[in-house]
């Protein structure tokens, strides 16, 4: 009986129950499409290190076939993207094979990425097609790539040519997925911090929206236990309009989620620089479940809360007793949330706290939102000159609670894009450092040991060799240094003007250079770099590449363009990522400060039109409606941003510790302004709903 | 005279403000009691106390030879069902359900087939004038129309007792003295008591016995029949 009673009664509430279901079962399915998103994040992460696995083939992965092979892996570059070429010779007639190829190309055969294969048809083959010598005998599958649009290419080679390649590996196995992933707590933070940017004002939206028409629910609520209701079945009719919206919002934000998966897949770069799979973006079946099945449970859970007087006491009516003005104690989960990222950044990297600390800092800035509320309007009773502000400022301090309620979504919001803001701003400094190393058109060629015979063809007029000497050290002469690169003279090895000249030389860390010297005449030292000047254009850099890696396979090559790309795709995942999150989040907090401005105004529709019997002008009860919003949005808005910025401090080295640009607090300006004006629509009704027919109480 | 319903030493505050202040008070099976008083006496808080809607801080509620303040919520709502009825000054009605299924409400809710509520319904609308009005909502009629189909559902489940809280407030004094005529016969039909809290002595005089309530307190009685 009360399920079929509650679902008729849902169906017959009227406009307003129909527009909170709408409404609620709108906010839910976006909290539903959110949350499975974000639970994608560590699987797009650990799918990223799974494919990434058999890159990281060495003599000592474990074996995968009963022969061995001959191996031998470069990262090249072209036009800015990663090339990565694999030399290999089987070394009997089953040897390893990595993923997403059918078998290893022999001699003479190449195998490559789509992506790659296209590439190779619409250039020169001498800016790219001969650095993969052979014939091209298919493409590698989706199980060998990082990415739909990796450029990747497997080369066959004989066993002689391979073993008089310098760096040339045996391997018995293919380098298997499965490495955990190890998320450090700076990105744990910023997951976090993501997470709560998109889903939190989601939250705030929904718990606003389920205020509509709540007097009106609690009073048919208080008849029908009046009526002889049970707690159980008064819950069980409650709770049926919200499982209607939410089992809706469900189905509807799953949905959603399946539709948006290619344009997360497409936007998410994993420093890369390249969309990922989309199959790649998929919540764990687990997970997923939870929360299909929780968000609905919470959306009930939530109505039953609100319901609470009512199942009580069939009175439904509360009896004033006021609730406690918040206290300082309510500072102190924030206080301790930045005291722990301090001493997880500077002292201690411990799991626990990395976890703890930002969630404290989350919770703390919900809890003290009211505290700062309260002496906001403290401050504004005792300096405000008229009754409109007077009486804002005595209503805030008298439920200061209900006051942050309605903009804690904004408030977290603009905390939340100040923290990633100021990270990305630090990542720009921190990437213009490097631009500018090398000279424009010198291709750096790192050689390291390959046989100085070979390299004859890469040495011509105006190249500089640069040799690895006794105890690591480089030896070249610096003017000819200086002709190829933005160095001083004399070479220091420690950093200056913000460059390392230890960036000439990107090798591994064992072989990192410590130091120079002044070549002698003795030139038996190996070759460790040849930096070739070209005529600066793309296509002589190319070219240079080619020859590079037909001489020295083993060779890894660096212009002064990949340095600049490297910085501009770390940067690429911010720029793409953060503007429309912070356009999302401030459209959802604005929706959620008009859903509040206008459940008020219904709700204390008598007492203005009250107010405006008793003499009160129109265009003072607008501005004393809007005040209400804008006090309490100003103030927490401006602690968030601050708090934020304490945080990036502790968080940051001093040399990344920047303020972003003019241009991101205007855009976060703009949006408080928006989310605002979104919510001034209400305004307009403020006439209708204030009028003598509002104050009759027959 | 039988006494169906006592309540002994009855006190109830709502934070630090105190509402009753040890109420006695007992109603005979079957007869009208008034509760008349100035606003804020604690008269209604006494009703809904009796009523079992609001549990005493101390003091004891008995019905049948039962402790109403002490049973559970589950067994309360079963007496508000099935030997209490209601009739409160607005907002009883569910907005939602058509004037007959806010009638059968107390048999829907007590697992009566629907049918059957709602025939049992029908038999009260052309005793309380409510033939044409069985269709609508309680938005689309008059007060005391609403109020009658008030009435309706608090007698629809043979109570023993009726309580209500200011029925005629909101209605002008025609529709209130029909009202009023209306809840005592029916009530008195059906061998029913009625519990009235009212300040209008007007409307006490339905009563077949009045008593003062000042500051929470059961202070004089009066028999008029």
């Amino acid at each position: 009986m009360s399920l079929t009673l509650g679902i008729r009664m849902a169906l017959a509430g009227g406009r307003e129950s129909l527009a909170r279901m709408a409404l609620m079962a709108l906010g839910l399915a976006v909290g539903v499409m959110l949350l499975l998103l974000t639970l994608t994040a560590l699987p797009i992460m650990q799918s990223h290190v799974d494919r990434l696995a058999w890159h990281r083939t060495t003599e000592a992965s474990p074996a995968t076939a009963p022969d061995p092979a001959l191996w031998l892996a470069v990262t090249d570059r072209y036009a800015g993207h990663d090339v990565i070429r694999v030399n290999v010779a089987a070394l009997g007639p089953r040897p390893p094979v990595p993923p997403g190829v059918e078998k290893l190309p022999g001699p003479g055969e190449v195998v490559v990425s789509p992506a790659l294969a296209e590439l190779m048809r619409s250039i020169p083959a001498d800016q790219l097609r001969d650095r993969f010598p052979g014939r091209v005998i298919g493409t590698i599958g989706d199980d060998g790539l990082i990415a739909p649009s990796e450029l990747v290419g497997i080369v066959g080679r004989t066993p002689e040519e391979m073993r008089k390649t310098y760096g040339a590996l045996e391997i018995r196995g293919i380098e298997q997925p499965g490495e955990p992933l190890d998320v450090k707590a700076l990105w744990q933070l910023v997951f976090t911090l993501i997470a709560v940017l998109i889903v939190g004002p989601v939250v705030v939206f929904v718990s606003m929206v389920t205020r509509i028409g709540g007097a009106r629910r609690e009073r048919r609520f208080a008849a029908i236990r009046l009526a002889g209701a049970t707690r159980w079945q008064t819950a069980l009719l409650a709770a049926t309009e919200t499982a209607m919206a939410a089992l809706t919002a469900t189905l509807a934000g799953f949905l959603g989620y399946q539709a948006i998966r290619p344009l997360v897949a497409h936007y998410v770069t994993l420093g890369h620089g390249m969309p990922i799979f989309v199959a790649d973006v998929a919540a764990p079946v687990g997970q997923a479940l939870a929360v299909l099945v929780a968000v609905p449970a919470l959306a009930v859970a939530t109505t039953l809360v609100a319901l609470r007087p009512v199942q009580i006491s069939p009175l439904g009516t509360r009896h004033p007793v006021p609730r406690r003005p918040p206290r300082v104690w309510r500072l102190i989960p924030l206080a301790a949330g930045v005291l722990g990222l301090w001493y997880l950044v500077r002292l201690d990297n411990n799991p626990l706290l990395s976890v703890a600390a930002p969630m404290s800092i989350l919770v703390g800035l919900v809890l003290s939102g009211p505290w700062v509320c309260q002496w906001a309007s403290r401050a504004m009773a005792r300096l405000s000159r008229n009754a409109t502000t007077l009486i804002v400022a005595r209503r805030i301090a008298a439920d200061p609670y209900s006051a942050f309620r309605s903009v804690s979504g904004a408030a977290l919001a603009m905390f939340v894009a100040t923290v990633l803001g100021m990270v990305a701003a630090g990542e720009r400094v921190s990437a213009s450092d490097v631009e500018s190393v090398l000279r424009q058109g010198v291709v750096a060629v790192h050689v390291e040991g390959a046989p100085e015979e070979s390299l004859a063809p890469l040495i011509s007029d105006g190249v500089v060799v640069a040799r690895r000497g006794p105890g690591l050290r480089i030896i070249v002469d610096c003017a000819d240094l200086k002709r190829v690169a933005n160095v001083r003279c004399p070479l220091p090895w420690w950093s200056y003007d913000g460059k390392s000249t230890g960036d000439l030389f990107v090798v591994p860390q064992r072989l990192a250079p410590r130091g120079f010297a002044v070549p002698d005449t003795d030139s038996s030292a190996p070759v460790q770099t040849l930096f070739i000047p070209t005529d600066g254009t793309q296509a002589a850099e190319e070219r240079v590449r080619t020859l590079a890696a037909n001489v020295a396979p083993g060779a890894r090559t660096h212009t002064n363009r990949d340095l600049a790309a490297q910085a501009i795709q770390r940067l690429a995942t911010w720029d793409t990522a953060l503007p429309p999150a912070m356009v999302f989040v401030l459209l959802v907090a604005a929706c959620s400060l008009t859903v509040s401005t206008v459940t008020g105004l219904i709700e204390r529709r008598r007492p203005f039109a009250l107010l405006r019997a008793s003499g009160m002008r129109l265009g003072e009860l607008r501005r004393m409606v809007l005040l209400e919003t804008v006090v309490p949005l100003g103030v927490t808005v401006a602690g968030g941003v601050g708090v934020a910025m304490l945080i990036v401090y502790l968080l940051v080295s001093p040399t990344q510790w920047v303020l972003p640009s003019g241009g991101f607090f205007i855009g976060l300006g703009a949006g408080v302004l928006a989310a605002l004006a979104v919510s001034a629509i209400a305004l307009p009704l403020m006439d209708v709903a204030t009028r003598h027919d509002s104050v009759r109480f027959e | 005279m039988n006494k169906v319903l006592i309540g002994r030493r009855l006190h109830k505050s709502f934070g630090q403000t105190p509402a009753l202040r040890g109420a006695d008070l007992s109603v005979e099976a079957g007869e009208v009691l008034a509760l008349m008083g100035p606003s804020g006496s604690g008269k209604s808080t006494l009703l809904h106390c009796l009523a079992g809607i609001l549990s005493p801080d101390s003091g004891e509620v008995v019905f049948d030879g039962r402790r109403v303040d002490l049973m559970p919520d589950r067994e309360r709502s079963r007496l508000r069902r099935s030997a209490f009825g209601f009739v409160f000054q607005f907002g009883q009605l569910v907005p939602e359900l058509p004037i007959l299924e806010n009638i059968a409400l107390p048999l829907l809710l007590g697992g009566t087939r629907r049918r059957t509520a709602l025939a049992a319904a029908e038999k009260w609308l052309p005793r309380l004038g409510l033939e044409s009005v069985g269709a609508r909502l309680p938005g689309e009629v008059s007060g005391g129309q609403g109020q009658r189909a008030a009435i309706a559902r608090a007698l629809i489940a043979s109570p023993r007792l009726v309580f209500a809280d200011e029925p005629t407030g909101s209605l002008d004094s025609v529709a209130a003295d029909e009202v009023m005529e209306l809840l005592v016969t029916c009530a008195k039909t059906q061998d029913a008591g009625v519990v009235l809290v009212t300040h209008e002595p007007r409307m006490a005089a339905f009563a077949d016995r009045t008593v003062t309530v000042r500051d929470g307190r059961v202070v004089e009685a009066a028999v008029l029949r």
